[in-house]
């Protein structure tokens, strides 16, 4: 491909390549992939856009029929969508704040190396790279009556275990575990990795000057770690907020469609209700709203860590 | 007291509390994926008895028969071709790519890379209904072979990412020589930059490998058949919500679905800790 260039000889002491050439090489580098991404990203993206503002029937003819904002105003009313949208919040909301309490307590008690702590981080690294459906697949059979493995405990002792999918709030739950299960490993080994990684400076003066181990958390290590808790957020929120394996298997939306969440009501009124235009309109504020979370984590944690 | 040391002051009473806490989580995490495996060994009328118990009296593979033929047998070797031929193309345009953005910038190449990395935020079920609409014209529903492309969008960025990690930090000095002797770009990355680049290919393809390994919502979209493109996570939500599910043959799948996902976590902890800041980062 740059064979041209192999056949020139350098003179010794020059820079091999000059500037206009190494940007051609980049170029040529580069484009592949960037036509690839452009076809299989940027137009399916792009096409999503385009069919939130028409309506389906542009889907099947191909014939654009433009409705201006029709689509999302009827999305926006539509009671299914807000309640999709508001258990969604909410299932990113509790995730970010039980993966934060018990994120940074494993953490900070791995990172005391105590004897066989890298036993216990290699067990709660395993599920990281599970998949969701397996995940899921997982607690149904820990939550689900009859078989699940808390009611046969419960039934062992004479008991009955509580009907997880029956009650919303158990449902809800449950999401929420197993979600938490997905997700946990990841902020425990970045979480470490930053700890790791602090400066052992400003962690001993603290002590010298008789700082409680509270103190020393909250002033120092967590302002040291607020790029490591950047990352996290940027990465938790893209994935929470398109959470859609774990409620698929663990309860079908249920009971009543009411552990329903945003991706899962897209797929729905896609494939089931057929609304392609509706789903797409859905498509673009489950975009927006990720992309905002994602954009205030960073804006927020870069602003802080200037003040500190 | 001279407790100086790089780590907290130790008690033995906050050891004890420590230890509580790791053990009583830790069994809570391994607890799932122990069920899987110890369902699939237990003969099916074990599964359900009381009392409870985690290891079965009679052990068998006779679940593992059953998950590894018939249907069970399509999804296994859909997932395979699936997530193998996303990695390998993934591979092939990632490799030049990742190289291109960290060795020889250009004007806008800084921004394309931002770009890519951004995408992360995309939910794939943005994706899902215009490849169904493009698939269903060009004949690539319900095939592997549909999903190989569907996944270049998710695999492709975050090996691109990943990459460009490992290549930045290839010392410019080597690329220079190289040069010097007379090597194109092309034959450098290939016989310089490569051979020495093995651990941060090894992170990329790992990670391309699982990532469509895993993914759920865009093969649910396009496959419709066992025989004909449907995969292991596809499968199994189907038959999970059938009347009788048989759980120890489930069991069975699930723990073969598991087995690239545990294995690739144990043996490379390190990279994938680097991975996974670097694949998921700086968006």
């Amino acid at each position: 491909m740059q064979s041209e260039v192999a056949d020139i000889p350098a003179e010794p002491g020059t820079i091999p390549l000059r500037p206009r050439r190494r940007g051609r090489t980049g170029i040529a580098l580069t484009t592949p992939a960037l036509l690839v991404l452009a076809a299989a990203m940027l137009y399916p993206i792009g096409y999503t856009i385009w069919l939130s503002f028409n309506s389906s029937r542009t889907a099947l003819s191909g014939t654009p029929d433009f409705v201006w904002l029709a689509n999302f105003l009827k999305i926006a009313a539509n009671r299914d969508f807000q309640a999709a949208l508001l258990q969604t919040v909410g299932i990113v909301a509790a995730s970010a704040l039980l993966e934060a309490i018990l994120g940074l307590s494993i953490a900070l008690a791995l990172h005391r190396a105590l004897a066989g702590s890298r036993i216990f981080q290699t067990i709660f690294a395993l599920p990281l790279m599970i998949a969701p459906v397996v995940g899921a697949l997982a607690w149904r059979f820990v939550f689900a009556d009859g078989y699940g493995l808390i009611d046969t405990i419960a039934r062992d002792f004479g008991g009955e275990g509580p009907l997880w999918f029956a009650d919303v709030w158990l449902a809800r739950a449950a999401v929420v575990i197993a979600n938490l299960w997905l997700a946990l490993p990841f902020d425990i080994l970045v979480l470490l990795a930053g700890l790791t990684a602090l400066p052992t400076e400003p962690l001993e003066a603290a002590r010298v000057d008789g700082a409680s181990p509270a103190q020393i958390l909250t002033r120092i290590m967590l302002p040291l770690l607020k790029p490591v808790i950047a990352i996290i957020l940027v990465t938790r929120f893209a994935d929470a907020f398109r959470i859609f394996d774990v409620v698929y298997v663990l309860t079908g939306s249920g009971p009543a469609n009411r552990t329903d969440v945003l991706s899962t009501f897209i797929y729905r009124q896609m494939f089931t209700n057929f609304d392609f235009a509706g789903g797409a309109a859905a498509s673009v504020l489950l975009v927006i709203l990720t992309s905002a979370a994602s954009l205030a984590a960073v804006l927020l944690l870069r602003e802080r860590q200037g003040r500190a | 007291m001279s407790a100086a040391g790089a780590r907290p002051a130790r008690s033995r009473l906050g050891d004890a509390a420590t230890y509580l806490f790791l053990t009583v989580t830790a069994i809570v995490m391994l607890t799932p994926i122990l069920w899987i495996f110890s369902t699939s060994l237990k003969p099916t009328p074990e599964i359900l008895v009381s009392p409870t118990r985690l290891l079965p009296t009679a052990p068998t593979l006779g679940h593992y028969g059953v998950a590894l033929s018939g249907d069970f047998r399509s999804f296994l070797v859909n997932s395979l071709i699936a997530a193998g031929g996303a990695t390998v193309a993934g591979l092939l345009l990632a490799i030049p790519a990742a190289f291109g953005f960290a060795k020889y910038a250009y004007r806008g190449s800084a921004g394309f890379l931002s770009f890519i990395v951004v995408t992360r935020v995309f939910p794939p079920i943005a994706l899902a209904l215009p490849f169904f609409l493009q698939f269903r014209t060009m004949g690539l529903i319900d095939t592997p072979w549909g999903l190989v492309v569907a996944y270049l969008p998710i695999v492709l960025p975050l090996m691109i990412w990943i990459l460009h990690g490992f290549f930045r930090d290839f010392p410019d000095e080597l690329i220079e020589a190289a040069e010097i002797d007379g090597l194109g770009p092309l034959a450098t990355l290939v016989r310089i930059v490569l051979p020495l680049s093995l651990p941060g290919l090894g992170v990329a393809a790992l990670f391309g490998f699982l990532v469509a390994w895993n993914e759920f919502v865009i093969a649910l979209t396009l496959t419709r058949t066992p025989g004909g493109g449907q995969t292991l996570p596809v499968g199994i939500s189907t038959l999970i919500t059938q009347f009788q599910v048989l759980w120890g043959d489930m069991m069975a799948v699930a723990a073969i679905y598991l087995l690239p996902a545990l294995a690739v976590t144990m043996l490379t902890q390190r990279g994938l800790i680097r991975g996974l800041m670097q694949g998921a980062t700086k968006g």
